[in-house]
């Protein structure tokens, strides 16, 4: 007997047994449709590309060490005071995830259109799926470029991991902020075909101004100001702030982050939820 | 145990030849243990009131209740990803509905005969290969229901008998929902029939009336 019924919408009375069995059917569809995902996705994330995942390594290292050597020949110090490649490495990696997973999200339910023709497979999986398999590969980034640091520059680890508690709220802010606007952008996807374009043109600035070369916390008032209004400036300031010991900044405020994603999460499952009922989505026939 | 269809409608929009409905307010039942055939001619409806049923597809307005398991459409090969091999794409299938790898790939190999390529990329495949991958996959998943829009076989003739011969085994415990605008495919399959014309259906308890009734409209 095949168990992939779906039955995700039908009405019943909430919190009866019913409800409750229901509920945890779906749930369970949900588990295995996103687990499913994830792995068909990790064989595809990277293309059919040799070096695949460790371009996802060698990206943001090569990245670093190009900004390490330009501060160096220009002469600037880290203002963190903590090794140049912490201060870079704290600012790109929390950035590229996600930036990767707002990029992520944005194309997923154009590129799975096949796959949501399996009734139980519905967007929002697909779009966690994404997010779920960008956030466990930037872990994995993560630790093999803070032991290549170890390995090859001398630095120690402990310089990333300064507040274990702070770092993992600073973590989960960002994971929350990033997965509100994941499903934002792929709301935005799935309505305005330019949303892509859009994002293209928005990657540079984003990425001058959301903190890697300077902290909040240096700025002067008035540059600090406008930079304010950035969310990722603030979680990759919290994030900085929470993992490098020498450094604490005042600068960041951990609620605009968190309330920006859950406006942006709203509006994204709004999106999700409208598509849904008018079935107005593109299909593969 | 059935399909029930409540208030279906599907409206389309495009940009160049804006909104065009093709279902309108469609209510039938499909009760397990019957085979329907739904007749009408090419650009009725036919199609899209099968990808609704399937899940494939979302309704305008209405809701379709099912608590049997159905198929995608038989031979639909557009859901694999072309850059997966095709043993890839069925670990995938297998896992969403929760069916036995290894079973199922044994299954598949054995019938879509499509020997070391299952290993290759999808989009390496004829349509040929593509479309016996998927009707395999169909008959391995063990649903209740098989959905089958104009064609019930795929392949040269050999493997359409194979085809045929497999889907009678499968018969004997599921049921199907076939479309076609020819009455004598359907009548061969299936003991009750419906008709879809100008967007509406019209259901019939016996599939005789159904195909009169499509034959008298058409006329």
């Amino acid at each position: 007997m095949v168990n992939g019924i779906q039955k995700r919408d039908t009405a019943r009375r909430p919190f009866s047994p019913e409800w409750m069995a229901e509920l945890r059917q779906s749930l369970a569809v949900m588990g295995r449709v996103i687990f499913a995902v994830i792995l068909r996705e990790s064989r595809t994330r990277y293309g059919d590309s040799n070096i695949g995942y460790a371009w996802a390594i060698i990206d943001p290292a090569i990245q670093m060490t190009v900004f390490v050597g330009a501060f160096i020949l220009l002469g600037r110090s880290s203002p963190v005071a903590a090794p140049l490649s912490v201060f870079f490495l704290t600012g790109i990696v929390p950035l590229f995830f996600w930036r990767g997973v707002v990029s992520q999200s944005a194309s997923a339910i154009k590129a799975s259109l096949g796959l949501l023709t399996y009734p139980q497979v519905m967007p929002a999986d697909v779009v966690i799926a994404r997010i779920l398999l960008e956030s466990a590969t930037t872990i994995i980034v993560f630790i093999v470029i803070v032991i290549g640091l170890a390995l090859v520059a001398d630095v120690s680890p402990s310089f990333f991991f300064g507040d274990p508690l702070g770092i993992v709220l600073a973590t989960a802010g960002l994971v929350y902020f990033t997965i509100g606007c994941g499903f934002l952008s792929s709301g935005l996807g799935r309505v305005l075909p330019v949303w892509s374009n859009i994002w293209g043109y928005m990657g540079r600035p984003i990425y001058l101004l959301s903190g890697i070369f300077f902290t909040l916390e240096q700025l002067p008032d008035g540059a600090r100001q406008y930079m304010a209004y950035n969310p990722v400036a603030h979680s990759v300031e919290w994030l900085r702030s929470a993992m490098i010991p020498t450094f604490e900044s005042h600068a960041y405020n951990p609620w605009y982050p968190a309330l920006f994603g859950t406006g942006a999460l709203l509006i994204g499952l709004i999106i999700d939820r409208i598509l849904l009922m008018t079935g107005d989505e593109e299909i593969v026939s | 145990m059935a399909i029930e269809l409540h208030n279906i409608s599907k409206t389309y929009r495009s940009r160049r030849t804006g909104k065009k409905t093709v279902l309108h307010n469609i209510n039938a039942v499909f009760e397990r243990g019957h085979s329907y055939g739904i007749l009408g001619i090419n650009g009725a409806g036919k199609s899209t009131l099968l990808r609704i049923i399937s899940g494939a597809e979302r309704p305008t307005f209405g809701e379709v209740r099912k608590d049997v398991s159905i198929s995608w459409r038989l031979g639909f090969a557009s859901s694999f990803n072309s850059s997966l091999t095709g043993m890839e794409n069925l670990r995938f299938v297998c896992r969403i509905y929760d069916a036995d790898i290894e079973e199922v790939s044994e299954f598949v190999q054995d019938f879509a005969e499509i020997g070391g390529a299952i290993h290759e990329p999808v989009r390496n495949y004829s349509s040929g290969m593509r479309a016996r991958l998927a009707f395999g996959l169909s008959m391995a998943i063990r649903f209740q229901v098989y959905i089958i829009d104009e064609s019930i076989s795929v392949g040269d003739f050999t493997f359409q008998e194979k085809c045929k011969a497999e889907f009678e085994r499968r018969r004997e415990e599921a049921d199907i929902l076939l479309t076609s605008h020819m009455p004598a495919m359907i009548k061969q399959y299936c003991d009750r029939g419906g008709v879809v014309h100008g967007g509406r259906l019209e259901m019939f308890d016996d599939v005789e009336e159904a195909v009169s009734y499509y034959e008298q409209i058409t006329q």
